[in-house]
């Protein structure tokens, strides 16, 4: 074990000790993550995201007792015509009309957050989001209701929302999905409400109850503020994506600050494991073998450097880009969300996927020239999948990308949401994976 | 009896070319190198000297045989088996960002030194290499010559028996050739070190070693003392005359052996005939293999011969021999006398010159 520490340390300090290094490692990256974020987020200010086109696709079918789960998504983002009466006035809840007022005199409320028009097949709505006319489109299914809906022997099951998003506008879609898990959300607890106390009626009064309860106004207004969204997601404080209020800036450091280091970090990861041909052609590697270290520790030892040259790396560029957004904003900001726990996670889940595709690279490759043309090409390819100059191509085709998968959990954590299982899966998948056959080939490689 | 710290029993080294035909590196070596001498492995480039050693001290593994260190097996008890082994490697195998006192740290605790024990290992080897007011300098800005003194002071840091040098001196000035070879005998003397000793200088090998291994093509050719080695060759001198571009025929090596104390006579002539196309080729380069000078000649120019004729007292003869040149008409451009050495065995035993 102290040989394998050793051999960590002296590839730590020699990378950190070499100043040329550090400058392409942690400098560039910052540097044009930073340009990015001014040139896009805005020079400083909190401008808040607004207006974000979303098109509505409603299919639901209803279900018993007129309910129209799907009409009151709708409502909570079309507004309505002048005179006419909101979804959730409709439903005759007081505490939306509160929720309304309340938000009358807030900065912004989620008509003003979005655009949204409601279009009648889900393929025009498609076709305007991949022609860039809309942000996303929300796509209700024909048995929405009728899988939520709280009637008696009629239990609850899952549904789904489709949310059909332009990867070129992330910041927006991130927005977009948000709000619609915050209103979904919002409808199923509100069946579930509901389902418990027409079981509860049915237990106290009888079946005969219902109709006398259910009849009364005092029920009808609970059961509609069940279901209104109003109460929770009307508010912008609720749907940004940095968690606090709309901060483009913050966003878009977010968005390419993890771009740009996952993408430095894979030429550090490469960097470090393909180190192991400088040590053959300089003849040390030839020196580590003669002695009496096992080949495992050597080749252990290199890897484990590299890995915590990249965590470290990774770390102090989103400290530092944490410190530029907040100077950007002016006040002290999360960029990258408030679970540090699970930005340390994704971050050591980030290091160890490029560590595995260096090991991968150092494995196949049959000589240096090799290895770094090799290097090269599956960076910029991933580099360019992932986002990292400043594009998106669509998701299918990004998933291929390893930082897409960080950018995009990075994304989400900065959005405080914790669903990143599948990103930090295929991340430690990949880089466990790659690690195991690059090692492999690598270890053939060292008879010298 | 002499105590073997070295065995090597049957070694052989086989590559396999892309045609799938095998290509014979090392031809199965049997070898002891006892324990205190300096054994020099002695051979041309390409002879199999290096992949020996690299077999002996675990870098390779051997395609068939086996060899052990002080009774340690290099392919069953690696790890026992290099712990008495230190490597000098032919190039600058150190960390050229690291100071001169980092890199010896570094190697120390791969041979598992560690705390006091470590910190004054290293310390005696930076003194010993006379390396002490540079020690916290970068390796990078040393000097050639300090760099090889590093090379090899990382090799001794863990005061092992056997100590493997692979061809130390190629490529250093002669004064620091002179202080590594110095070290060597230090080592020898002060120390009572193993050392194994790979050159193609056969200068080096006749200085440094107790006893000498000639290998060429894989194979060891002859193995013993300088002494005797040479006696294989008898006790005859050369004399190389250089007869320029004069015919020699029969005639005047036929006079030459009739001299007193001369056993042999040949001609050589350089015949510099372009290969066929490249008639029109300006220039040749050839080495005078006899003096390892180089030459520029024309293409197609018949432009130097030189007789060699062995005698028992080469010195001796000399007066006759030119005598006899000068009564026949050939002209005598140099003479060089050449007694016998580790060359001439080589030499005799192969028919080439260790420098081709």
């Amino acid at each position: 074990m102290r040989k394998i520490i050793t051999l960590a340390w002296k590839e730590l300090y020699i990378v950190f000790t070499d100043r040329n290094l550090l400058v392409i490692m942690i400098a560039a990256p910052l540097a044009i993550a930073t340009i990015i974020g001014l040139a896009f987020g805005g020079q400083g200010g909190d401008i808040p995201v607004r207006d974000i086109p979303v098109a509505i696709v409603n299919l639901d079918e209803g279900g018993a007792n007129e309910q129209n789960f799907g009409s009151i998504f709708v409502s909570a983002f079309v507004r309505p015509a002048d005179g006419a009466e909101s979804a959730q006035q409709a439903l005759n809840c007081p505490t939306s009309d509160a929720a309304s007022d309340a938000n009358a005199g807030s900065s912004t409320t989620l008509y003003d957050l979005t655009e949204a028009v409601e279009v009648a097949d889900v393929e025009t709505a498609r076709a305007g989001v991949d022609a860039g006319t809309y942000t996303a489109a929300i796509i209700i299914p024909a048995d929405f209701t009728a899988k939520l809906g709280y009637g008696q022997n009629d239990p609850i099951e899952a549904a789904a929302i489709e949310v059909y998003a332009n990867s070129g506008r992330a910041v927006g879609a991130a927005i977009i999905r948000s709000i619609v898990e915050g209103i979904g959300n919002q409808l199923a607890t509100g069946s579930i409400a509901a389902a418990t106390t027409v079981d509860s009626v049915v237990a106290e009064y009888g079946f005969a109850g219902i109709g006398q309860v259910a009849g009364s106004e005092a029920f009808q207004q609970n059961i509609a503020c069940a279901f209104t969204p109003a109460i929770n997601v009307l508010t912008i404080d609720q749907q940004t994506i940095a968690g606090e209020r709309p901060n483009s800036t913050a966003a878009i450091l977010v968005l390419f600050g993890s771009a740009q280091a996952m993408f430095f970090m894979l030429f550090t990861g490469q960097q470090g494991v393909l180190s192991i041909f400088d040590e053959r052609r300089d003849g040390t590697l030839q020196r580590l073998v003669v002695s009496p270290t096992p080949r495992l520790y050597i080749l252990i030892g290199k890897l484990a450097g590299t890995f915590v040259t990249c965590l470290m790396q990774m770390i102090a560029l989103f400290v530092f880009l944490t410190l530029v957004g907040s100077l950007l904003t002016g006040q002290l900001t999360m960029i990258w969300g408030n679970n540090l726990f699970l930005v340390a996670v994704m971050l050591i889940a980030a290091a160890i996927a490029s560590t595995g595709l260096g090991t991968l690279l150092a494995g196949i490759a049959r000589t240096q020239e090799q290895s770094a043309i090799f290097a090269q090409l599956i960076n910029l390819a991933m580099a360019l999948l992932g986002g990292a100059f400043g594009f998106q191509l669509p998701e299918a085709i990004s998933r291929f990308s390893i930082i897409y998968w960080g950018t995009n959990a990075f994304q989400k954590l900065a959005a405080n949401q914790t669903d990143i299982g599948l990103n930090l899966l295929v991340l430690f998948g990949f880089g466990i994976g790659l690690f195991a056959i690059g090692f492999w080939f690598f270890n053939r490689r060292l008879d010298i | 009896m002499r105590q073997a710290l070295v065995e090597a029993r049957g070694l052989m080294k086989t590559y396999k070319r892309k045609d799938g035909t095998e290509v014979y590196a090392v031809q199965g070596i049997d070898l002891d190198i006892y324990k205190g001498e300096v054994f020099s492995f002695l051979g041309p480039n390409g002879a199999g000297k290096t992949t020996t050693i690299s077999m002996i001290s675990g870098l390779l593994a051997p395609t068939k045989g086996e060899a052990t260190i002080g009774g340690f097996s290099i392919t069953r008890q690696p790890m026992e088996a290099k712990k008495l082994l230190g490597v000098v490697p032919q190039e600058i195998a150190l960390y050229p960002t690291l100071s001169a006192r980092q890199n010896l740290d570094f190697f120390g605790r791969m041979y598992g030194l560690g705390g006091k024990e470590l910190a004054m290992a290293v310390d005696e080897v930076l003194e010993f290499t006379d390396l002490k007011d540079r020690a916290k300098d970068r390796v990078d800005t040393f000097s050639g010559g300090m760099k090889r003194r590093v090379n090899i002071g990382v090799g001794l840091l863990h005061k092992p028996q056997l100590v493997y040098m692979d061809e130390p001196t190629v490529g250093v000035d002669p004064q620091s050739r002179r202080r590594i070879l110095d070290t060597v005998i230090r080592l020898r003397e002060e120390r009572k070190m193993t050392v194994l000793y790979t050159t193609h200088l056969m200068e080096e090998a006749q200085e440094l070693s107790n006893r000498v291994g000639i290998i060429d093509q894989g194979r060891i050719i002859a193995l013993g003392t300088v002494g005797e080695l040479v006696q294989k060759v008898g006790e005859e001198d050369r004399l190389i005359f250089d007869v320029g571009e004069q015919h020699i025929d029969n005639a005047v090596l036929e006079r030459f052996k009739q001299v007193a104390g001369v056993t042999r006579a040949t001609y050589q002539s350089y015949n510099l005939k372009p290969a066929a196309g490249a008639e029109d080729s300006a220039e040749i380069i050839v080495e005078k293999r006899s003096t390892g000078t180089m030459q520029i000649v024309r293409s197609g120019q018949v432009t130097d011969g030189e007789i060699t004729v062995y005698a028992k007292r080469g010195r001796k003869a000399l007066p006759e021999l030119l005598r006899i040149a000068d009564e026949l008409g050939v002209s005598i451009l140099s003479v060089e006398v050449r007694e016998p050495d580790l060359e001439a065995v080589f030499l005799h035993l192969t028919g080439r010159a260790l420098r081709e």
